[in-house]
């Protein structure tokens, strides 16, 4: 039976974090949470987290650094970026690193699903190939 | 630009002097003082007949008259006080005399004197040259207690530059004619064998009298900067008559030698000292600038700063609530809906409801309940204020301002932070308007007045910019709507808020023939 998917998601704000983590469970995946990007990359998650939903402007490392950091230790996880203050910088760091997108903050839930759906369809392509 | 009190109070023609600058003058007098009493006792003593002396001395003393004159002419035409105009023309004057008496000097162009001059001449130029100084001083003195007219505009200042200037030309011919061409009818003032007449040692006795009067005058009225040092010019010149005409006797005495060189120091004083104070004001200013830009940049960039933050702050429980209630649509939609998640997420939308309840309300607070800071403040005061802290902007926006303030106007129980806040982006967000305005002026015109019903005061920015359009007229006191490229459309918001709380009220209107015109009231603070 295939194992249901984990969905990490990062944000310094408790009830935008909850809430999302809701409308993960909702739509039938594992959701786990973290208050920071320091707290996700201490986690045993970051092995089996299919897909990552942060924040970016966070305290601490950013969402952008917290990608950097994935990438630079052989981590490959889908990564959709949520921000309330969407700006050109993130639109080529997306295009650059190949990350699903960005949503603004609040984001339109039908995006977020196609976006989580992206996502996963490409983790289960890598997880195919090795 | 703005009214020109600001400038006017860095200007060594009003500034008043400091305790160190009086000392050193005091002392620059004593320096004089002593080295007359030396030369005083050997003013007598014949010395050789140096040719090249009075041509050099007399054209270092023609060039520092000029120069002199032109500063105080400028001077003149910013701070725009009869006072500077006359002295200006007698150092105008001083300089055109030094000419003909040089060149009518006997022996030293041709052996009587060049011009077709007398054996009188040059005395008499001496003569007319030095009653230069004394009477621009008097006339200085007596018209210093004149403001400027307040309708001298830069053009009449410019015109009263060119009719004193033109008057001071034909007076010096005039007089040079007559000291030439009429000479053998004026009276003798240098005898046979070169000594003073009875009606020369009166001319001069006249010349020292006149000085010795405009210098107690100005010690009298002594005010500014410009007042100090034209005393101790003042007390050369005295020195100076008093060695060449009185104790000297005779040309190329040692006295007379003594007091061509205090001649020169004459004509160096205030130009030195203008100078000097140009210099530190220039580097004052420099100073001020800088200053005055870091203090509005560090209010706008509060300003934008808060506002970034309370879009943040409100933004997040609006994120909250809209996934929530995605969320709960979820949990419902599915085969057997899960009531319970569902009530977990109404009771988290409900939160969150709250939670961006009270960011709006610890803005309002911010600007509301802190009543414990409001002052008794006088709008036209703010507004001036305002213009200081914007004044690069403007010039580099070339806007030209007009203000109409009303004088007498009630007094206003405000917060000056915030009122600055209100007036700082008013006239940012007028001058951005402008800035993109070509073939017309650029004018900005801050208007106060009292309200018809006399219950408090009234502020309109008007500008010439490109104006509201109909549509953006309701929404432009909206937060976050915007029609500029760059900004976060929370300032109009906020000085609404501030206004309202404040008991006012701002409108936006349209201006004729271009631009718009805030406005807002303000109660009456004395009540």
């Amino acid at each position: 039976m295939a194992q249901v998917p984990v969905i990490s998601i990062v944000d310094d704000d408790k009830s935008v974090r909850d809430a999302t983590k809701s409308l993960v469970r909702s739509l039938g995946y594992n959701a786990v949470t973290f208050g920071s990007a320091e707290e996700f990359l201490e986690s045993a998650y970051v092995s089996t987290t299919a897909c990552l939903i942060t924040d970016n402007q966070m305290p601490g490392l950013s969402g952008i650094e917290l990608c950097d950091r994935l990438i630079a230790d052989g981590h490959d996880i889908p990564v959709i970026f949520v921000t309330a203050f969407s700006n050109d910088r993130l639109q080529l760091y997306v295009d650059r690193t190949g990350a699903i997108g960005y949503l603004p903050k609040p984001f339109k839930e039908g995006r977020m699903v196609e976006c989580i759906d992206a996502a996963l369809k490409r983790r289960s392509g890598q997880n195919a190939r090795h | 630009m703005h009214d020109a009190s600001e400038q006017q109070q860095l200007l060594m023609a009003s500034l008043p002097p400091s305790p160190g600058q009086t000392r050193f003058a005091l002392s620059i007098v004593a320096v004089l003082v002593a080295a007359f009493g030396v030369t005083a006792f050997f003013a007598k003593v014949q010395l050789a007949r140096v040719d090249a002396f009075i041509p050099a001395a007399q054209t270092a003393i023609f060039i520092n008259d000029v120069i002199t004159s032109v500063l105080l002419f400028s001077q003149f035409s910013i701070v725009r006080r009869p006072a500077l105009l006359a002295l200006a023309s007698g150092y105008c004057f001083a300089a055109l005399m030094v000419v003909p008496h040089a060149l009518t000097f006997p022996g030293l162009i041709t052996p009587t004197g060049f011009l077709g001059a007398g054996p009188q001449t040059t005395a008499w130029l001496y003569i007319l040259w030095h009653l230069g100084l004394p009477l621009a001083s008097i006339a200085y003195v007596l018209l210093s207690g004149t403001e400027s007219p307040k309708f001298m505009s830069e053009r009449t200042t410019q015109a009263a530059i060119g009719l004193s200037v033109n008057m001071v030309v034909v007076l010096a011919c005039v007089l040079v004619w007559t000291t030439t061409v009429q000479e053998t009818r004026l009276p003798i003032i240098l005898d046979g064998s070169g000594r003073l007449t009875l009606f020369g040692t009166l001319a001069n006795g006249l010349i020292i009298f006149l000085a010795a009067f405009a210098l107690v005058a100005i010690w009298v009225r002594r005010r500014s900067v410009l007042d100090l040092w034209l005393m101790v010019a003042i007390v050369a010149f005295l020195i100076e008559m008093l060695l060449s005409a009185e104790l000297a006797g005779t040309r190329f005495s040692l006295g007379y030698y003594a007091g061509r060189i205090f001649s020169l120091i004459v004509a160096v004083i205030v130009l030195t000292a203008m100078l000097a104070q140009t210099t530190t004001l220039y580097a004052d200013l420099a100073q001020s600038i800088l200053r005055r830009r870091s203090t509005r940049e560090a209010r706008l960039i509060a300003m934008d700063t808060m506002a970034a933050a309370i879009a943040h702050e409100v933004n997040q429980p609006m994120a909250a609530m809209v996934t929530n209630a995605n969320a709960a649509l979820r949990w419902l939609a599915r085969t057997s809906p899960d009531l319970g998640e569902v009530r977990t997420s109404l009771e988290r939308i409900v939160n969150d409801g709250h939670r961006a309840n009270d960011v709006i309300g610890s803005i309002r607070s911010m600007f509301k309940k802190d009543v414990r800071g409001r002052l008794l403040l006088n709008a036209n005061e703010l507004v001036r204020e305002a213009l200081t802290m914007v004044d690069l902007d403007l010039r580099n926006h070339e806007v030209l301002v007009t203000t109409d303030l009303r004088n007498g106007l009630p007094q206003l129980r405000a917060d000056r932070g915030q009122l600055q806040q209100v007036f700082l982006n008013l006239i940012m967000n007028s001058i951005e308007a402008m800035s993109s305005v070509t073939g017309r002026g650029r004018v900005l015109r801050i208007r106060t007045d009292l309200m018809q019903d006399l219950s408090g005061i009234l502020v309109a920015i008007e500008d010439s910019g490109a104006g509201i359009e109909g549509k953006d007229k309701d929404l432009i006191f909206n937060p976050f709507f915007t029609t500029k490229s760059a900004g976060t459309g929370i300032g109009l918001t906020i000085c609404r808020s501030i206004v309202e709380s404040h008991g006012g009220d701002l409108r936006a209107s349209v201006n004729k023939p271009h631009g718009a015109i805030f406005e807002f009231t303000l109660p009456n603070g004395e009540l």
